[in-house]
C-alpha cells in the first residue's frame, strides 16, 4: 500500500483524540469522585440511584415523623405517669376518708384537696406539645377538657372538646402512627376519671363513707385504664424505636446503594488516568518529532 | 535533422515533470486536492521513407489520480458521519437540560414535594410545614418551567440552524454549477482541468456533510447532483431549496416548487430535521403530559379539601372557560359525561350544621354554555350561596353567617329533626374519610329503646347504592361501657357518635357517603380551590391563594387543625399509576423520558464512533491512491533532473555534431 504523511499525520490526530476524550472522562470522574456523572454514563445505574436517592428522601420524612411522634408519646407517657401518681394519692385520702378515724370535718378538708387534684387530673389532660394539644385528637388546637365550675369555685362538669378520631401520618412505606391522642379514649377508656373523682370528692364532703368506699372499685378501673394506656404507649413506642432502627438500617444501604453506582473507584481511576497519560505523552512526543524519515534528510 | 528540436521537447517535458510535482507537494496537505500525474506521450516525426523516426516527448496531459469506488463510497459515509455527530450534539444537548442525576433535578424536586406533603400531614396546621411545601410546589413547577424554556431554546436553535444550512447548500450548489460551466469550458478546449474539478470535488463533500446527495458524471466532466430525486445541480445550472413549515413541522423543497417536499435522509441537515420534527416536540409533549398529570391528580384532591382556614366564604375560579369548545376538549383532562357530580357542603357557622348539594354536570356541553348551567345550577339549588360569573371565571360567595365546601364526604350530622323520637334525643355524628370507592347509602336503625351510655342497644347499619338494593346489614351493639361521643367503628374508616341522650326502638337516620366529591374534576378545571394552575410544563404554577397564604393549602376534609386526610391522599400519588392513561407513576414516567434520551444518546454515540472510524479508514484509503507522497514526488523530480541533464548533454552533443559538421566547410 501506498503510504503518504498525511495518513500518518491523521491517524495520529485520530488517536489522540480519542485518548483525550477518554483522559477528559477520567479527568471527569477523577474530579467529581463519580462513575455517573449524566444519565447516559450508566442509563440503567442512574435509574437505580434516582429511587435510590428518592427512597432515602422518604425514609428521611418517615424518620422526622417518628421523631415527633416519638416526642408526643414521651410527653404522653410522662403525663400518665402523674396522672397516675395523682389517682395514688387521691385514693389513699379515699382510703383514709373511708375510715372512721376521721371527722367530717377532716373529709371536708380532704374534699378540698380531692378537688384540687381533679384541677391537677384535668391540667394534665390538657398538657400540650409546642401549642399542639396532646390529648385532642385532631383538634389540636382545642384545650380538650372543660371544666365548669359551681359558685365556690368547685368543679362541676369535665366535657372533652377535642375530637374522636387522632391525625395519623406516615412513618413507614405502608404504616401510620397518631401524632396525637384521643383523651376519651385514656381518661374515660372503661371507667370516667373525671366523674369518679367528682363523686369521691362529693361523697367526702356529704361524709357518707360507704359511698367512699364503693367508690374505690372506681377508681381502680380508672386507674387501670391509665396504666393500660401506659402500656399501649410504651409498646408503641418500642415498635416506633424498631421501625426507626429498621429505616435507619435501610437508609444506609440504600447510601451504599448510591456509593456503589455512582461513586467512582478512586484508586482504578488514577490508575487508569496515569496510563492513558502516559500513552497520550507518547504519542504526542511521536507527533511532535515528525516520526517519519523522509527522502529529504539525504538530499 | 530534427536533433535540436528533440532536445528542447525533452527539456520542456523534464520543466512541465518538475513543476507539476513541486505542485504536487506544494499541495500535499490541500483539503480535496488529488495528486496529479503527467500524460508523457512520444511526438511523431515526419515519416521519411519507410522509417519514421520520432520528435522526442511532450506532456500532453495532466490529470487526477484517483478511485472512483473509494470517493464514493467516503462520500455516502460523510453523509452518515455527519448525521451521526449532528445527532449526538443535540442529544447531548438535551441530556445536558434534565441534568440527572442531582439535587436539582425534576425527580428530586417530585420528590422534595411529597416528602414535605408527608411532613405537613404529621402536623397539618404548622405554619413552617405549609410554607416549606408551598416552596416545594413552586420549586416544582420552577424546573418543569426550566426544562420547557430549555427545549424551546432548542427547538429555537434549530430551526435557526436549517435556515443556515439551506442557505449553505444554496451557496454550494450555486458554485458547483458555475465551476461545473468552467470545467465544460476548459475540457471543451482540450485539457482536462484537474484543478477545477479538485475544487469542485471538495465543494461537493461539503455538500455531502450537510445532505444526502447523489452524484451523476456526465459528459466534459461535467457533474450532475441530486437529493432524494430532486435535482440540485444540472450541469451548470443550481435550483435553489428553501425551508417550508406544514403542521409546525419544517421541511425541505425546491424554491418555485409548489410544496413538493424533498426527503432529507442524511447529513447534519437530516438529523436538525429529525430532532425539530420528532425528537424535539415528542419530548415537549412528554413533559406536557407529565405536567398536566402532576397538576391534575394534586389538585383532583387538593380541590376537595379544605385549608386550615376552614371552609370559604367566598372562591373564585383562576382559570377562564370561554369558547365554544366543550368543555372535556380544553386539555384540563375533564372526561366528557353528561350525567357528571358535583356535592357542594353549605355550613351554617353558627350551628355548625352542614348540608350536602348533589348537582349534576354535562361536561359535553361548550365552556361558555357549561360555565351557565353551572351557575344557574347553583344559584336555582344550592342555598346561600351564589354563583356569577365573570369574563369566564366562576365566583362563589356564601351569604353571611354561611360557608361552602367540597370537601367532606357525607353529611357529618346526618339525623335530621324527627327522626329520633325518644325525649331528650342523642345526636349522631358521622365522622373521618370515606375509602369506599363507590357511593353508598347507609341506613342507620337502633333496634331497641334505652339511654346512650347506659342501656344496651343494637344499631343496625344497611349499606346500598342511592336507590338501590341493600347491599349488606352491619350490627353494632353498645351498652355501659359505651362513653358518649365515643367513636363506633362502621365500615369503609367511617365512625358514628353518639351523645348523651334517648333513643326509641325503630328510631332511623340515613346519610350518603361519596366516593367522590366532582366525578370529572371540574374544580381543577374552573380553577376553584387549586394547588397548581395553569396547563403545560410551561405554564404550570402554584395558584398564588395558597402560595401567598400556605394557610390555603387544602389538607382536610373537615376545618379541624389536625385533620390531614388530603395531604395522605396527596402522598399516596406518588405511588398512583397517573401519567400516560395509568401506565406509569409520575417519577417513572420522568425517568423513562431521561432514559430515553441518554441511551439514545449512547447508541447514537457508539455509531459515531464506528463511523468515524470508518471514514478514517476510508480517508486513508483514498490518500493511499490520491495523496501526496513527498518522498515519491522528490524521486520523481531527481529522475526528471536526470532526463533534463540527459536532454542537455543530448544538445551539447547535437551542437558539437553541428560544429564538426561546420568544421568541414
Amino acid at each position: 500500500m501506498r503510504v503518504t504523511q498525511t495518513m500518518l499525520d491523521r491517524n495520529l490526530v485520530y488517536g489522540m483524540n480519542r485518548d483525550l476524550e477518554r483522559l477528559s472522562k477520567l479527568n471527569e470522574q477523577l474530579s467529581t469522585g463519580q462513575r455517573i456523572n449524566t444519565f447516559s454514563d450508566d442509563v440503567p445505574g442512574a435509574d437505580a440511584v434516582l429511587r435510590l436517592q428518592r427512597a432515602n428522601g422518604r425514609i428521611g420524612t418517615y424518620l422526622e415523623n417518628i421523631d415527633s411522634a416519638g416526642s408526643m408519646l414521651s410527653s404522653a407517657t410522662s403525663t400518665l405517669q402523674s396522672v397516675s401518681e395523682v389517682m395514688t394519692q387521691i385514693r389513699q385520702l379515699a382510703v383514709q376518708a373511708a375510715t372512721e378515724t376521721y371527722s367530717d370535718t377532716d373529709r371536708q378538708i380532704m374534699a378540698q384537696g380531692v378537688d384540687n387534684m381533679l384541677n391537677t387530673l384535668v391540667s394534665l389532660a390538657n398538657v400540650d406539645l409546642k401549642g399542639n394539644y396532646v390529648f385532642a385528637g385532631e383538634a389540636t388546637h382545642t384545650s380538650p377538657y372543660a371544666v365548669t365550675k359551681d359558685a365556690a369555685g368547685q368543679v362541676q362538669s369535665v366535657t372533652y372538646q377535642g375530637e374522636m378520631v387522632s391525625t395519623e401520618a406516615g412513618v413507614g412505606p405502608r404504616s401510620t402512627t397518631e401524632m396525637n391522642l384521643v383523651g376519651e379514649g385514656i381518661f374515660r377508656r372503661t371507667g370516667d376519671i373525671f366523674r369518679s373523682v367528682m363523686q369521691l370528692r362529693d361523697a367526702m364532703k356529704a361524709g357518707d363513707t360507704q359511698a367512699i368506699n364503693q367508690l374505690l372499685g372506681a377508681l381502680d378501673t380508672s386507674h387501670t385504664d391509665i396504666t393500660v394506656s401506659l402500656g399501649r404507649l410504651g409498646e408503641r413506642q418500642n415498635q416506633l424505636q424498631v421501625m426507626k432502627a429498621s429505616l435507619q438500617t435501610l437508609k444506609g444501604l440504600n447510601d451504599q446503594g448510591i456509593a456503589d453506582k455512582q461513586g467512582a473507584d478512586m484508586a482504578q481511576v488514577t490508575v487508569e488516568y496515569n496510563s492513558m497519560q502516559a500513552l497520550l505523552q507518547m504519542v504526542m512526543k511521536i507527533a511532535a518529532q515528525g516520526a517519519m524519515p523522509s527522502i529529504m534528510d539525504y538530499m | 535533422m530534427a536533433g535540436l528540436n528533440i532536445g528542447v521537447n525533452a527539456l520542456r517535458t523534464a520543466n512541465q515533470l518538475i513543476d507539476m510535482s513541486g505542485d504536487n507537494v506544494a499541495n500535499a496537505n490541500t483539503p480535496g486536492y488529488h495528486v496529479k500525474t503527467a500524460l508523457v506521450e512520444p511526438v511523431l516525426g515526419p515519416s521519411t521513407g519507410p522509417v519514421r523516426i520520432g520528435l522526442g516527448s511532450t506532456v500532453t496531459d495532466v490529470i487526477r489520480v484517483r478511485n472512483e469506488l473509494v470517493e464514493r463510497a467516503l462520500l455516502t459515509h460523510t453523509q452518515l458521519q455527519e448525521k451521526l455527530s449532528q445527532q449526538v450534539d443535540i442529544l447531548s444537548q438535551l441530556e445536558s437540560l434534565f441534568t440527572e442525576p442531582s439535587d436539582g433535578g425534576l425527580d428530586a424536586r417530585l420528590g422534595d414535594f411529597f416528602d414535605a406533603v408527608d411532613l405537613l400531614a404529621s402536623q397539618p396546621d404548622d405554619p413552617t410545614l405549609r410554607e416549606a411545601l408551598a416552596q416545594k410546589a413552586y420549586a416544582v413547577a420552577d424546573v418543569f418551567h426550566r426544562l420547557d424554556d430549555g427545549l424551546q431554546s432548542v427547538a429555537n436553535d434549530l430551526q435557526s440552524s436549517t435556515d443556515s444550512i439551506v442557505s449553505q447548500i444554496n451557496a454550494l450548489t450555486d458554485r458547483i454549477a458555475a465551476l461545473n460551466s468552467q470545467i465544460q469550458a476548459v475540457v471543451t478546449s482540450g485539457s482536462s482541468a484537474p484543478d477545477l474539478k479538485d475544487t469542485r470535488d471538495q465543494l461537493i463533500t461539503e455538500l455531502a456533510q450537510l445532505m444526502n446527495i447523489t452524484v451523476y458524471e456526465g459528459d466534459y466532466g461535467v457533474v450532475s447532483i441530486s437529493c432524494s430525486g430532486a435535482l440540485l445541480v444540472d450541469r451548470n445550472l443550481s435550483s435553489p431549496l428553501r425551508t417550508i413549515q406544514e403542521d409546525g413541522k419544517t421541511y425541505i423543497a425546491a424554491v418555485g416548487s409548489i410544496g413538493q417536499r424533498i426527503r432529507v435522509s442524511e447529513g447534519r441537515l437530516a438529523a436538525i430535521l429529525e430532532m425539530a420534527n420528532d425528537v424535539v416536540p415528542r419530548y415537549q409533549s412528554s413533559l406536557d403530559d407529565l405536567a398536566d398529570s402532576f397538576r391534575r391528580a394534586v389538585n383532583l384532591v387538593h380541590t376537595t379539601g379544605v385549608g386550615a382556614n376552614g371552609r370559604f366564604h367566598a372562591l373564585e375560579g383562576t382559570n377562564a372557560l370561554l369558547g365554544m369548545q366543550p368543555l372535556s376538549d380544553l386539555g384540563y383532562g375533564v372526561p366528557a359525561g353528561t350525567d357528571e357530580r358535583l356535592v357542594i357542603n353549605v355550613a351554617d357557622d353558627a350551628t355548625g350544621e352542614v348540608t350536602q348539594y348533589e348537582l349534576s354536570l354535562d361536561t359535553t356541553l361548550s365552556a361558555d354554555a357549561f360555565l351557565i348551567s353551572l351557575r344557574d345550577s347553583i344559584n336555582a339549588n344550592v342555598n346561600h350561596v351564589t354563583a356569577s360569573i365573570d369574563e369566564g371565571k366562576l365566583r362563589l360567595q356564601a351569604d353571611s353567617g354561611y360557608a361552602f365546601d367540597f370537601a367532606l364526604p357525607y353529611d357529618p350530622n346526618p339525623a335530621r329533626p324527627g327522626d329520633i323520637t325518644a325525649a331528650n334525643p342523642t345526636s349522631p355524628s358521622i365522622l373521618d374519610a370515606y375509602s369506599g370507592d363507590r357511593n353508598l347509602e347507609y341506613d342507620v336503625t337502633f333496634l331497641n329503646a334505652g339511654q346512650i351510655g347506659t342501656d344496651p342497644i343494637t344499631i343496625q347499619i344497611q349499606a346500598r347504592e342511592p336507590g338501590g338494593p341493600v347491599l349488606r346489614t352491619l350490627t353494632r351493639q353498645i351498652d355501659a361501657t359505651y362513653a358518649p361521643g365515643g367513636a363506633i367503628e362502621l365500615e369503609n374508616g367511617l365512625k358514628l357518635t353518639l351523645t348523651a341522650g334517648n333513643v326509641a326502638a325503630g328510631d332511623s337516620f340515613s346519610f350518603v357517603a361519596h366516593a367522590s366529591m366532582d366525578t370529572a374534576g371540574v374544580l381543577d378545571a374552573l380553577g376553584l380551590n387549586t394547588l397548581f394552575n395553569g396547563l403545560g410544563a410551561g405554564l404550570i404554577e402554584v395558584a398564588d391563594r395558597v402560595y401567598q397564604d400556605p394557610a390555603n393549602l387544602a389538607g382536610a376534609l373537615r376545618p379541624v387543625p389536625g385533620d390531614n386526610h388530603r395531604l395522605l391522599d396527596m402522598s399516596a400519588l406518588r405511588s398512583a399509576k397517573s401519567v400516560a392513561s395509568g401506565s406509569a407513576t409520575l417519577h417513572e414516567y420522568y425517568r423513562s423520558m431521561v432514559s430515553d434520551v441518554a441511551t439514545t444518546r449512547s447508541t447514537r454515540t457508539v455509531a459515531q464512533q464506528n463511523e468515524d472510524q470508518l471514514v478514517k479508514d476510508l480517508q486513508n484509503r483514498r490518500d493511499s491512491v490520491s495523496g501526496v507522497s513527498v518522498d515519491e514526488e522528490m524521486t520523481r523530480i531527481m529522475q526528471s533532473r536526470t532526463l533534463y541533464q540527459g536532454a542537455l548533454k543530448y544538445i551539447s552533443t547535437i551542437n558539437q555534431l553541428m560544429n564538426d559538421l561546420f568544421d568541414l566547410v
